[in-house]
């Protein structure tokens, strides 16, 4: 009898196309960026060439726990030892990364999509909560809206690292013609220091952003290529709490 | 979707409704994305895959291009590089030695000056410059004579020509007038010291001293043939006396005033890995362009492709 029975499920926008769109974009880029990066870093990191040292580690004090990067990363990457070619690369799709993130920028802007993204107040608070909820120490899901707090903190903060990571590589492209902003920066070589780790942090983002794609399941993933989610929708009203049902 | 009208069929849920059009939506989003990511791939596959100019494919070496145009537009006046105190000033660090001949013998060495506008009325004229014989103390001959007073051998037909430039425009007969100056001719032109920061395109950099002539100063010494048009030659290109290294500059460099024709680094005369007596020092490009032991110059209009960027380097090196 129930021929025109209500659905209990509903399809709902979460990502507009263009975010869609920028979004798997920017992900070849950031990948050709932080290879061919690796490529130039290479070239100022080989004792046996009578270069200084690998120039960036980790430690305390002197004492060294980690430095950038050891011989078996480059060969568990399979990297050529090619500089020219890392600059090449890095010198060419400079220009699509930035312009892919102003892109993003600008629309988020313009769209009102920043009001999904921008943490609110009580971000850190939340996100604390978002973490003891994902390591199981806590048992409601947190409250999110498109986006919970941790994801917000992590989505604004790695806008502001791509922003990071174009004004250091000015500063490092051309330290003589954008002098100002080289010296803004703190130096030529402390460029080069803030663009390397905000690289390390773009792979970190990308680990954890991975991790959490992968524990929030499919109809969260599929969301980012089709647009939509499959949600339970309450009748009459729904509410602000889209639950996904997988 | 009409199931109101038949009795027969089972009631549709509207939940598997939703779920088949999302399960439509899904696949029409994969194939396109799908698409997308085959049409990645394949970019990725001609672009690594492309013909390659002097080492480096050619989109992105079109790519270098482009950025020294955005450069040069950008920045057509380039302001002053930062300097700093002397006392900041570092040991620059030896890295290569390419085309450099260790052995020079100092007195033997001078600078070849080619596409000035009245080569023979400067007194160090010489008919072809190509003929000056640089001479380096691994030859047994050369350590006996150590001449005070060299001279250049400038009779036509004779073979002097082991250790000349290779010439890519001329042909073998054809003579290269020009001017042939010494270390003093030089130091006769004002001295300028500036301490500035180094940099190589390995990435690591040096606060260093170098002092010499402005090569601006140099050029007004010995200016070059003008166009027709009455504008300056478009480049100049400098190289090593075996020709094996060489470097390409344009005016806009050039003229600026702290690119050096450099023979001190902290005070002291070049060191020969430093490319003693003489060589560039500009914080306008990166290390690869600033030619140790600069033995030639040319004025030209011609952009000669120059060492590194047959290696895969980008001629402009612009910083």
């Amino acid at each position: 009898m129930a021929t025109h029975s209500q659905p209990t499920i509903e399809i709902k926008r979460k990502h507009s196309l263009a975010i869609r769109w920028m979004h798997w974009i920017n992900f070849p880029l950031l990948f050709t960026m932080i290879w061919s990066g690796i490529l130039i870093y290479w070239a100022d990191s080989i004792p046996d060439l009578g270069h200084w040292k690998r120039v960036y580690r980790v430690g305390i004090g002197s004492h060294t726990l980690f430095r950038f990067f050891p011989d078996w990363l480059y060969s568990a990457l399979h990297a050529p030892f090619n500089l020219t070619t890392g600059l090449g690369y890095h010198f060419f799709f400079m220009w699509l990364f930035a312009i892919n993130g102003i892109a993003y920028v600008t629309y988020l802007a313009f769209s009102g999509a920043w009001r999904d993204i921008l943490p609110g107040c009580h971000a850190l608070r939340d996100a604390w909560h978002v973490f003891l909820y994902d390591l199981h120490l806590r048992k409601a899901a947190p409250p999110h809206h498109t986006y919970n707090a941790a994801q917000r903190i992590a989505y604004t903060l790695v806008v502001l690292m791509g922003a990071g990571s174009c004004l250091t590589g000015l500063a490092i492209w051309k330290p003589t013609s954008l002098h100002w902003i080289t010296t803004l920066v703190g130096g030529y070589e402390i460029a080069r220091w803030l663009h390397f780790w905000l690289a390390i942090g773009f792979v970190v983002f990308f680990l954890i952003h991975v991790w959490q794609v992968m524990l929030a399941g499919w109809n969260n993933f599929r969301s980012m290529v089709t647009g939509d989610e499959l949600v339970a929708t309450t009748i009459p009203v729904p509410t602000h709490n889209e639950e996904p049902l997988a | 979707m009409s199931s109101q009208s038949s009795n027969s069929r089972p009631p549709v849920n509207p939940d598997d409704e939703l779920r088949r059009a999302m399960s439509r939506k899904t696949r029409r989003s994969f194939l396109i994305g799908g698409a997308a990511t085959a049409a990645t791939v394949g970019a990725y596959e001609w672009l690594s895959h492309a013909k390659q100019i002097g080492q480096l494919q050619s989109p992105l070496r079109r790519a270098e291009q482009f950025n020294a145009a955005v450069s040069r537009a950008l920045f057509p006046e380039q302001p002053l590089a930062p300097t700093y105190p002397m006392s900041r000033s570092t040991e620059l660090r030896l890295n290569a030695d390419v085309g450099l001949d260790l052995h020079m013998v100092p007195d033997s060495w001078r600078l070849q000056v080619v596409g000035l506008a009245h080569p023979e009325k400067y007194k160090q004229y010489i008919e072809d410059v190509d003929l000056w014989e640089y001479r380096s103390t691994d030859n047994p001959q050369d350590v006996a004579q150590a001449p005070e007073q060299p001279n250049p051998k400038v009779r036509p037909g004779e073979s002097l020509h082991d250790a000349a430039i290779p010439k890519t425009s001329s042909m073998d007969t054809t003579r290269t007038p020009g001017i042939v100056l010494s270390l003093d001719d030089l130091r006769a032109l004002p001295f300028t010291q500036q301490v500035t920061q180094f940099k190589c395109i390995e990435g690591w950099s040096q606060i260093t001293s170098f002092g010499g002539a402005r090569f601006a100063d140099f050029l007004k010494a010995y200016p070059p043939q003008l166009n027709p048009d009455g504008s300056l030659p478009r480049y100049v290109t400098m190289e090593t006396a075996n020709g094996v290294f060489s470097s390409g500059l344009d005016f806009a460099t050039l003229l600026h005033p702290q690119t050096l024709l450099c023979y001190q680094i902290n005070g002291r005369p070049l060191s020969p890995g430093h490319g003693a007596p003489l060589r560039l020092a500009t914080p306008l490009k990166y290390g690869y362009k600033q030619i140790k032991q600069l033995a030639k110059i040319t004025y030209t209009n011609h952009r000669a492709v120059d060492f590194w960027e047959t290696r895969g380097y980008d001629w402009f090196a612009g910083l």
